[in-house]
């Protein structure tokens, strides 16, 4: 028993969470302040890696990654085939289940709250991060383990754009995979009942903790 | 506090994996060879102290992936279009290479008479798993047999089909149907080997084929291994073929 696709996988939903949440702050706020009628448009795209199988998101993902790619090319990074690749990987997948629930969380808040920020003497940025963003902390939280969720969960993107490669790309859900595959149906049981066991820990762990 | 620990722990892992990473052969492969494929790699692991992984997936997924790069050493296919379009894409040293020759299983949750099998089939009413029949050589291979015994119009349309031969003994294993056809490397797979009853059905081979794809010593020495007599006497205990009657691969 090899417990080392269980650490990839933590690692990988822990970066990609934390990558996500940090990317989608400014996005938010772009969005909510400055689209105007563009909104729909924005909204629509982040929507999209939703749409496609992720197998083929994954072969796409791999031909904008690989060597001689156009991502390659122009930040001369080799992802394909690598942690690293993975990570944004698992965040262009993961961009909706982040993305959605602040927006619409912010949306919702009533305008009186920003109108009174920008009465008091605030500006957009200031409004955003001292009003707006502390009143939906319940939707961050819930953003974030959606986010952790699904990419530990994540698997054809990942099978496409990692290659199965053991320490190094081969995760949970691939090793899974993996083992049914060499007919260990034995060892694929237990790699299933571990991940749904660590998962259910840490989703119990986040959601119990009460938020101040 | 008790995050904190975990998190150090991740990383401290990750660190002694990262360390502890030797040159290793990488063997992308067709899932109907991962079990002597498993044997051997063992046994050569002990043999020279180097490492070999091995990658199952679809032999389309595995082309995708040698073609954008992916580190892999060899690949082992059971379908020569594969090795083929790799090679003509300058992919691979050398020219593809028989590795073996596979079988065509047949299996079914009670026991019958090898003579007996179309008869059985003829008169059988549930589902029967197959590999796909446009990509897996042993949905072909299936299909070939049934066509030859004049039972495929009969019997298309309880066909299922598992995309690749891996699913179709997942389908097998958990008897999802009552018959099957197969390759015959499972016959002698701990998972599946006492599970109902097995039967190689003569005159359906399935030639392996092998391509190298980087010249290091490594991976030549695996090459090498892999076309030797030990790796011979490996694949005929899973119930493959050096030759066959010249017909047929």
């Amino acid at each position: 028993m090899n417990f080392s696709p269980f650490f990839l996988s933590a690692e990988l939903g822990l970066i990609t969470t934390i990558v996500l949440f940090v990317m989608v702050i400014p996005m938010v706020y772009g969005i909510h302040f400055f689209s105007g009628k563009w909104a729909p448009i924005w909204k629509a795209l982040a929507s999209l890696p939703l749409i496609l199988p992720p197998t083929v998101l994954g072969y796409y993902l791999l031909i904008a990654l690989r060597p001689d790619g156009w991502v390659a090319q122009l930040t001369g990074l080799e992802l394909a085939f690598s942690f690293e690749g993975l990570v944004v990987g698992s965040a262009l997948y993961s961009l909706p289940f982040m993305l959605t629930p602040i927006l619409t969380a912010i949306e919702n808040l009533p305008d009186s709250y920003e109108e009174a920020a920008f009465t008091l003497g605030k500006n957009r940025w200031q409004t955003y991060t001292r009003v707006l963003l502390p009143c939906v902390k319940p939707s961050l939280l819930a953003a974030s383990v959606l986010t952790f969720a699904h990419t530990i969960g994540e698997f054809g993107v990942i099978l496409m754009i990692g290659g199965n490669i053991p320490d190094e790309t081969r995760v949970a859900s691939i090793a899974i995979y993996h083992e049914v595959e060499a007919l260990h149906y034995a060892t694929a049981d237990r790699y299933a009942l571990i991940l749904l066991g660590f998962s259910l820990v840490v989703l119990l762990g986040v959601y119990g903790k009460r938020l101040n | 506090m008790f995050l904190k620990t975990f998190l150090i722990c991740i990383v401290c892992v990750f660190i002694a994996i990262s360390c502890e990473k030797k040159p290793t052969i990488r063997v992308a492969l067709a899932a109907s060879l991962l079990p002597p494929m498993e044997e051997i790699a063992q046994r050569f692991e002990a043999e020279t102290g180097h490492q070999v992984d091995l990658i199952p997936a679809a032999s389309g997924v595995l082309s995708t992936q040698i073609l954008s790069g992916a580190p892999y050493d060899i690949f082992l296919s059971a379908n020569k279009i594969y090795p083929d379009a790799l090679r003509q894409a300058q992919k691979g040293i050398e020219a593809p290479k028989l590795l073996i020759r596979g079988k065509l299983a047949f299996w079914s949750a009670d026991p019958i008479e090898p003579e007996t099998i179309p008869s059985f089939l003829q008169t059988h009413k549930g589902r029967i798993a197959i590999a796909d029949t446009s990509l897996a050589p042993y949905g072909v291979a299936s299909v070939h047999y049934l066509r030859t015994q004049g039972l495929l119009d009969t019997l298309r349309g309880q066909l299922v089909f598992g995309e690749n031969i891996s699913q179709t003994n997942l389908m097998i294993a958990s008897d999802a149907v009552t018959v099957g056809f197969s390759a015959s490397s499972a016959l002698f797979h701990p998972s599946l080997k006492d599970h109902g009853h097995w039967q190689v059905i003569e005159g359906q081979v399935v030639p392996q084929w092998a391509l190298l794809l980087t010249a290091t010593s490594s991976s030549k020495s695996f090459w090498t291994y892999l076309f030797s007599p030990q790796a011979k006497k490996v694949f005929e205990k899973f119930g493959y073929v050096e030759e066959n009657d010249r017909m047929s691969g």
